[in-house]
């Protein structure tokens, strides 16, 4: 089981979906119940092994501060500022800063209090996010900005396609991409039933283009991406494309800003994992026995040669094979295998584990 | 109400055998059940309630308490947006606290640095956890029973499985930088991690019979 499925159930992040499928499971399978509970449980007790020290006197007044004056968002602005600034954007840095002193005396906002980003049906890459608009504001037209996350492998760039959720007509038109080799997947805006949004087929293309081809606003703050209208209360789907090597782990928070014609609102984060590439392992489960495809066709053209293993959890091992890209795909075969949920397995290759069972 | 003149203990500090933590369970989840609806004097008992574990595990995971205090403040702001997703038919309201202040905690190790699973990060941050543990800091009370059998069975950890577990759970560490700085397998270290767990859960569970 992953850890990180299992904290985002326990923290309610999941989307109401994903939430519910997870408990489904829990409610059918004694095994991951439990280990949910290790998790849960073992947490307390190591949080317990730290050495016990009392809050600096000025921690609560400082918290409570935050809650005297208005709008509340500006108190959010130190962390997220400290963030923005460590990223390298001192334009934007010091642009917000005069918009939030701005805002903290000329205007009075609400805020929302289920603003924010929420993962959608997963928190990897690929995967998907709602965005809640931060505050409502007296005028009817605002746009959710995304300055880009930096990614450890591929410098600033927006690592989040933007998908339409203006008033009728897109604020963005769909963009038309070229062929890969990159993935990026701007979304279309559709509707589930509920006034929530979705988003749409994924395309494929170059994300170099997907950007250039953003006609974001003058007051863009570069790289960004323009995500959707604030002035709505539903929230905005995000589709989160991974960006380069598949094989890269990268983290990333998504940095949301509401900007209006009198700026500015802004909110929050949702941290992002993106681990290797599960696209290339299929697992095929019939009677008690296993197959395990790995089709190197999804490598990138530059993977070289993986050695593909599999792995249990008690750490044996065993060697499946070797791919490249081009090559012809790994099948094997795993007779009787432990699909309790008592063990786990891992195909990995190279450093990168590829996929993880049951 | 100012929470910060008041003593700050933590769960176990008040805990006396499974009656009393079932009630004390409930009342931090009737908190942030209050929270979740607007009640912002529930949000300050909550903090004099569970702002010194809450604290000592910031610090615990940050190794400064500068550094911790602005996370605690970030915890209990951000809670104040973010108490609607506890549900205690899920989990407990510590253990939601607790993970969502660490969400924050290892936000901020990552935005420190990104870094490799080399030996050189790992003996850094090994050392750094044992430093930690071993004392210095803010004055706050002492152990009680339940923190102290608590760091014993940390303790007796084999003491690969115990750095895996607060790499892990402290720093953030992925299982796969783990096993590569260990130069162990995968599934030794997932191993190692739950056994971990099942042994800091166990006493626990023993301590509430």
């Amino acid at each position: 089981m992953p850890f990180a499925a299992a904290e985002d159930y326990l923290l309610g992040r999941l989307s109401p979906a994903a939430q519910r499928e997870f408990g489904a499971r829990l409610a059918q399978e004694p095994a991951l119940r439990r280990q949910v509970r290790e998790l849960e449980e073992g947490l307390v007790a190591l949080a317990l092994t730290a050495p016990q020290l009392r809050p600096p006197a000025g921690a609560w007044s400082r918290i409570q501060d935050a809650f005297a004056h208005k709008p509340q968002i500006c108190l959010l602005a130190p962390v997220f500022l400290l963030r923005w600034l460590l990223r390298g954007w001192p334009v934007a840095g010091g642009l917000a800063v005069g918009l939030l002193v701005h805002l903290a005396f000329v205007h009075s906002y609400s805020l929302r209090r289920d603003a924010g980003v929420r993962a959608g049906e997963s928190t990897s890459l690929p995967g998907s996010a709602l965005v809640t608009p931060a505050a409502e504001a007296p005028e009817p037209r605002h746009q959710l900005w995304s300055p880009a996350p930096a990614l450890p492998w591929a410098g600033s760039v927006a690592a989040f396609s933007p998908v339409s959720a203006g008033e009728g007509d897109s604020l963005l038109p769909e963009i038309e991409l070229p062929p890969r080799p990159e993935r990026v997947g701007p979304a279309s805006r559709e509707e589930d039933g509920h006034g929530r949004c979705r988003p749409g087929p994924r395309k494929h293309g170059d994300i170099s283009a997907a950007l250039a081809s953003l006609n974001c606003s003058s007051n863009s703050m570069p790289p960004s991406s323009v995500l959707g209208d604030a002035g709505t209360a539903a929230p905005v789907a995000v589709d989160l494309v991974q960006l380069s090597d598949p094989r890269a782990d990268a983290s990333s928070s998504l940095a949301v800003i509401a900007t209006t014609n009198e700026p500015v609102m802004m909110s929050t984060g949702l941290e992002l994992w993106a681990s290797a590439s599960t696209e290339c392992v299929s697992m095929v489960v019939a009677n008690d026995d296993l197959m395990i495809m790995v089709d190197p066709a999804t490598l990138p053209a530059n993977t070289g040669i993986l050695t593909v293993w599999v792995a249990d959890s008690e750490g044996d091992q065993l060697c499946l094979g070797t791919v490249q890209p081009g090559g012809e795909p790994i099948v094997i075969e795993i007779a009787n295998a432990d699909l309790s949920g008592s063990s786990e397995y891992f195909i990995t290759g190279g450093s990168s584990i590829l996929g993880s069972f049951p | 109400m100012d929470p910060t003149n008041q003593d700050l203990p933590c769960p176990s500090a008040e805990r006396g055998g499974a009656a009393q933590d079932d009630a004390e369970a409930r009342e931090d989840a009737r908190l942030l059940e209050s929270i979740a609806a607007g009640d912002e004097s529930a949000l300050a008992v909550l903090y004099h309630r569970r702002g010194g574990v809450v604290f000592s595990f910031l610090s615990r995971m940050l190794g400064n308490e500068a550094e911790a205090q602005e996370a605690l403040q970030d915890t209990f702001i951000r809670l104040w947006r973010r108490a609607r997703d506890f549900d205690a038919d899920r989990s407990s309201a510590t253990a939601w606290l607790l993970l969502f202040a660490r969400g924050l905690a290892l936000d901020r190790l990552r935005v420190r640095s990104r870094h490799a699973a080399k030996l050189t990060a790992y003996q850094s941050e090994v050392a750094a956890l044992e430093s930690a543990l071993s004392g210095g800091g803010t004055v706050g009370p002492p152990p009680d029973e339940l923190a102290g059998a608590c760091r014993e069975a940390l303790k007796k950890l084999p003491v690969e499985q115990g750095r895996a577990l607060e790499l892990a759970f402290f720093r953030g560490w992925t299982h796969e930088e783990i096993a590569s700085a260990q130069g162990e397998a995968l599934g030794t270290i997932k191993a190692r991690i739950r056994r971990g767990l099942l042994a800091l859960r166990k006493t626990l569970k023993d301590f509430y019979g």
